[in-house]
Parts: C-alpha cells; sequence; structure tokens
C-alpha cells in the first residue's frame, strides 16, 4: 500500500470521527435519545442582579 | 497544491460521510430505535395534601410539594391564586395574607422579581388539566415592557422541568403556545447551560417553523432530523398531581376596608421625614440620592409596543386565560409620577394592554397615573411597589368582584 493511499485512509478517519462527534455530540445529544424522557434541569449561564428598578 | 487538497482532504472528506451515511443506516438508526421501543418510563406521581392556603411561593424551584401546591392553588375552584413579581412580600396587609386572615378567603401568591407574562403562561399551560375556570389574579406591573421579556434565569426557575415536560406530553394544548416558547428558547439559547429534552422540543418545533429561512438552524434541524433515529418520536416522561384540597372555614370581617387603608395611608405619610416624593425613608436614602446628595429622578423612554417581548407573550397570555375561560383580573400597577417624571409616555402602552383587556372582556382595575395630579401618595411604598395602602385598595377590589361583597 503505497504513501497516498495510507494518508488518503487515515484522513478518511479522521474526517469520519469528526463528523460523527460533530452530528451525535454537538448537534444531537446521544444522551438524550438514549434516555429519553429524562427530563435534565437545566441553569442559565447569566446571573441577573435583581435590581429594586 | 489543489491536487493535493482535492486528494488528501477532499476525497477522504467525501468518503467519510459516505461511510458515515451507511453506518447510520446499517447500525446507528437500529441502535436507538431499538433502544427507544425497549424503554417504558414510568409516570411520575405527585400526591399530597394541599397545604398552601395563604402567603406566598417566591419561586418553584424548591421542589415537587411547592409545585403540588401550585397545581392544587389553580384546581381549587375556592381558592385565588395571584401571580405577580416585585410587589409580592410578606407584610400582613398583602392580599394572600390579609384576606385568608380576616376573611377566610384561601389564597396564595406566586413570584418574585422578573416573574413575567412568559412565566406565567407556562405555569398556566402546566396546568392545562386543573385551570378551567380558575380564579386568577395578575398583577402587571409596566416595569416589565421595559425589559427584552423574561430573563433566562427568571425562566429556568419558573418553568420547572416537570412543568415542560407536561406541556410537551399534553396534546390538547394549542401548538401555537408550543412554538412560542420554542421560539423564546431559541433567541436565548445562548445563556443555557445545555437544553432539556423538552426544551429541545419546544425550539425544534419553532426551527420548524423557520425551514424556508437558510440558517445555521436550518443545517441544525436537517440533521436533527435525519440523525436521531428513523423512527424516533419525542417521548416524556407523563407528570401528574393529585392534590388532596383543603378548604378555609370563612369568618367575618369586622372593620371597613377605606377606614383601614385611609388610616394606613396616614401612618405612612406620617413617617416620611426626608423627601416629598411620598418614598418611605429608608428607600429614598438608599437609593434615590446620588453621591453629591441630590434626588435622582428618571425620565422614561417611550416603550416600543408591537416589537416588545413582553408585550408579544402577554398578548399570547391573554388569549390562553380568555380559551380556558379563566375568572381572571388584572391589576395594572402605577409608577410614580414624583419619581418617574413623565409616566404618561407609558399611555398609549397601557392603553393597549387594557384594550387586550377589554377585547376579552377581563376584568382589571388600572391604577397606572399619567401626572402627579392623579397619584394618591401612600398607593406606592417606593417608586413601583405597592404600599399598605395600595394593597387596601387592591383587597377591596377583590372582595368586590370575587367575593361580591362591599365592606
Amino acid at each position: 500500500m503505497g504513501i497516498t493511499t495510507k494518508k488518503i485512509i487515515k484522513n478518511t478517519i479522521i474526517y469520519f470521527m469528526l463528523i460523527l462527534g460533530f452530528v451525535y455530540l454537538y448537534v444531537v445529544d446521544i444522551d438524550a435519545i438514549l434516555n429519553p424522557g429524562i427530563e435534565q434541569e437545566v441553569k442559565s449561564k447569566i446571573d441577573f442582579v435583581y435590581q429594586q428598578f | 497544491m489543489l491536487k493535493k487538497v482535492g486528494l488528501f482532504h477532499i476525497l477522504p472528506f467525501v468518503l467519510a460521510c459516505f461511510i458515515f451515511y451507511v453506518t447510520y443506516l446499517l447500525f446507528i438508526s437500529k441502535l436507538i430505535d431499538n433502544n427507544i421501543q425497549v424503554i417504558k418510563i414510568e409516570p411520575k406521581l405527585i400526591i399530597g395534601e394541599q397545604t398552601k392556603l395563604s402567603g406566598r411561593y417566591g419561586r418553584l424551584i424548591d421542589g415537587d410539594s411547592l409545585e403540588l401546591n401550585f397545581v392544587a392553588s389553580i384546581k381549587n375552584k375556592k381558592q385565588l391564586t395571584l401571580l405577580g413579581s416585585s410587589e409580592f412580600s410578606e407584610k400582613p396587609v398583602v392580599s394572600y395574607n390579609y384576606m385568608p386572615n380576616e376573611f377566610g378567603y384561601q389564597m396564595m401568591g406566586l413570584g418574585h422579581a422578573h416573574h413575567q407574562s412568559l412565566s406565567i403562561l407556562i405555569e398556566l399551560l402546566a396546568t392545562h388539566q386543573e385551570n378551567k375556570a380558575s380564579k386568577v389574579v395578575f398583577f402587571i406591573s409596566p416595569g416589565w415592557f421595559d425589559t427584552h421579556g423574561t430573563n433566562s434565569e427568571a425562566f429556568v426557575e419558573f418553568a420547572r422541568p416537570n412543568f415542560l415536560n407536561r406541556i410537551a406530553n399534553n396534546h390538547n394544548i394549542k401548538l401555537k403556545y408550543k412554538i412560542h416558547i420554542g421560539k423564546y428558547i431559541n433567541l436565548r439559547y445562548n445563556e443555557f447551560d445545555g437544553l432539556s429534552n423538552s426544551m429541545n422540543y419546544f425550539r425544534n418545533l419553532y426551527l420548524n417553523t423557520q425551514k424556508n429561512k437558510v440558517s445555521l438552524n436550518s443545517v441544525e434541524l436537517f440533521i436533527k432530523e435525519h440523525f436521531s433515529g428513523s423512527k424516533s418520536k419525542p417521548i416524556f416522561q407523563k407528570i401528574d398531581y393529585e392534590p388532596e384540597l383543603s378548604y378555609l372555614q370563612h369568618k367575618t370581617y369586622q372593620q371597613n376596608f377605606d377606614t383601614v387603608a385611609k388610616a394606613l395611608q396616614n401612618e405612612f405619610l406620617s413617617k416620611i421625614t426626608n423627601n416629598k416624593i411620598y418614598v418611605n425613608d429608608d428607600y429614598y436614602s438608599q437609593y434615590l440620592v446620588d453621591d453629591n446628595g441630590e434626588e435622582r429622578f428618571v425620565v422614561l423612554d417611550e416603550p416600543e409596543i408591537t416589537n416588545n417581548l413582553e408585550y408579544q407573550d402577554f398578548k399570547l397570555l391573554v388569549d390562553y386565560i380568555s380559551e380556558r375561560k379563566m375568572e381572571a383580573s388584572f391589576i395594572i400597577i402605577p409608577y410614580n409620577p414624583y419619581y418617574y417624571r413623565n409616566t404618561e409616555i407609558y399611555l398609549p402602552l397601557i392603553d393597549s394592554l387594557t384594550t387586550l383587556l377589554d377585547n376579552k372582556n377581563l376584568p382589571y382595575k388600572n391604577m397606572y397615573v399619567s401626572d402627579t395630579l392623579q397619584y394618591e401618595p401612600g398607593i406606592l411604598k417606593d417608586v413601583m411597589h405597592f404600599g399598605n395602602y395600595g394593597w387596601m385598595k387592591v383587597n377591596k377590589y377583590i372582595d368586590s368582584l370575587y367575593y361580591g361583597n362591599n365592606h
């Protein structure tokens, strides 16, 4: 197997992993798919100061 | 150079996409679908006695029993539920304390600062099964319309996971309300530390309405639709509340509202020593005097109406209240016109609110004033929160509207 073929296979695997990670970890929440119905407690990243006015 | 990029990057990327798609079709979709079919989610039943027949909860974040009492308050047609924001306090003259103590009329309040139209709408939607013809009083602060709608911290405090789950699960709730929640979540997406299942569900409902607009959202939606499992539909745990309703014994009121109110007004005015704008001394010295000892004041900006997020939330809230035929009423709180120098600038907004209510035949007490001549000192204890005198006016209104009395 030539160097060119090896590099193409290596890059194909890297891109495959990146696509898999992007889709299932970032866009589609795999945890939500595998544990449907469990409602998580969500927090706000912003702390509002409760002012008088 | 281009040939190298094509050979070592574009070709592997295309191959990777192809392999990913084939892998998805052969393995991942089956894995997801099997998992969803196998999992049976036990319903969650929250049972208990209704114990909150007076007083208020600032928020619902502290457990299921608070949610149960709120649902009970909505379900119990003998009880009034008061929904408001920073005007709520623990003072004895506040309606949810005064009326149960003096009359034996049961009522509970819910809210603190930033508890606005959207949070209130979500709380009511969550009680869709229980809220037909419920008795609810809404306290509307003009300050709500000066914000960019509900903030995300208040949202997570009041839009409880059980409530969102319940709304998502209830197919009798009109889609327009669910889409509106999704629109809000999408707008504030980056302010949340992740989204729960139901928040994702609402957001996707909204994104589906935006399909024709090409954006990053549409790419995201495409991926979600195609790679979340071919047969999968959102599944939510069924949440049910079974409160055992309680009732208060009525009492005979020995006093007269106007007499008590007048005494409270005089008491308030006699205690003011450091200002002429009818604000209690402590508040005045703490907030209304600048470093040079000069009295502060505010010139209000004219509020937006049509594009005002809070106004849109309020409009939807009024629609829902009307649809459910609730015995609802509204109290519109004033600004102190001695501090806010141009309160008349809010009149078009206040008129729009009252027109919405008139159109739905919903009763209200509009206490907003456009100048100092209309303002009764003591209605507010500071610049925007009811004083004892103001609360007695509210108590009289509630007594007359809901109990047909004229004390």
